[in-house]
């Protein structure tokens, strides 16, 4: 699959789980600020790209849960150093780099954008890589 | 001897009958198989009203997890945590995997849905 087709298959995924037009999804929209998904839409996402790519994505490996729950991680408000290690490991499709210049835990949802999807599937479905609970 | 408890946090959230009427209209099968725990899946299934059921499940399970931070949770952390709902739209909830809290809320409605409104609380001397 191309990355054009990917990219088509997501939007549709995204439009309608939040129901907006196709052509609002860009791999720069951020689901929470630019798409106004909520708390529902992140799971009606997940099982739309399970059915529309026929994958399991196991619990937390798209959306990682209980990220920050760990002692050190987040210090008056921000990410600390290590918070930000764990990010980068348990989030590999992430893209951080504008986050690490102020990590303020209110703007971490913010980093949440269609890219990363993009970049989870093209590694799974394109490059047919296992997820990480097979 | 009254147990002392410390706020560690309070979480809302809101869904609309027309969100979770459409969610589960897509993923019914799916949404009661992962996000429920063993007795709400029971409920659920014998409920008259299985949407309000549902939308309180969920509003009161994201107001929780709002409560620590979390904007999302895994399948998993919804199927531990348990609604004990009573009455007057007051519930509690348990989590297995931390018992030293006290988990309490209440619903309310809205023009297009419902919401819940948790408090957090450590229970302390335990």
């Amino acid at each position: 699959m191309s990355d054009p087709q990917l990219l088509e298959k997501v939007r549709e995924c995204l439009s309608g789980a939040l129901g907006i037009e196709p052509e609002e999804v860009k791999p720069e929209s951020s689901l929470v600020r630019d798409l106004g998904a909520e708390s529902i839409d992140f799971i009606d996402i997940l099982f739309r790209l399970e059915k529309t790519f026929d994958i399991k994505i196991p619990s937390g490996e798209l959306f990682p849960a209980n990220l920050l729950n760990e002692e050190g991680m987040v210090e008056n408000g921000c990410l600390t150093p290590r918070g930000l290690s764990v990010l980068r490991e348990r989030m590999p499709y992430l893209g951080l780099e504008e986050f690490e210049k102020d990590p303020q835990l209110s703007r971490l949802s913010e980093q949440f954008k269609v890219q990363m999807i993009l970049n989870y599937l093209r590694e799974r479905v394109v490059k047919g890589a296992p997820s990480s609970a097979s | 001897m009254p147990v002392r408890k410390k706020l560690l946090g309070i979480g809302i959230d809101l869904v609309s009958w027309d969100q979770i009427r459409d969610f589960l209209k897509r993923h019914r099968k799916s949404a009661v198989e992962r996000l429920l725990n063993p007795s709400e899946k029971i409920s659920y299934k014998k409920t008259s009203r299985p949407l309000e059921f549902f939308a309180r499940c969920f509003s009161a399970k994201e107001a929780y997890f709002k409560t620590r931070n979390n904007f999302w949770m895994a399948e998993e952390d919804f199927r531990r945590v348990r609604l004990l709902e009573e009455g007057r739209n007051r519930f509690r909830m348990t989590d297995a995997s931390r018992r030293n809290l006290h988990i309490e809320g209440r619903f309310f409605k809205t023009p297009t849905g419902v919401g819940a409104r948790v408090f957090l609380w450590e229970k302390q001397g335990i």
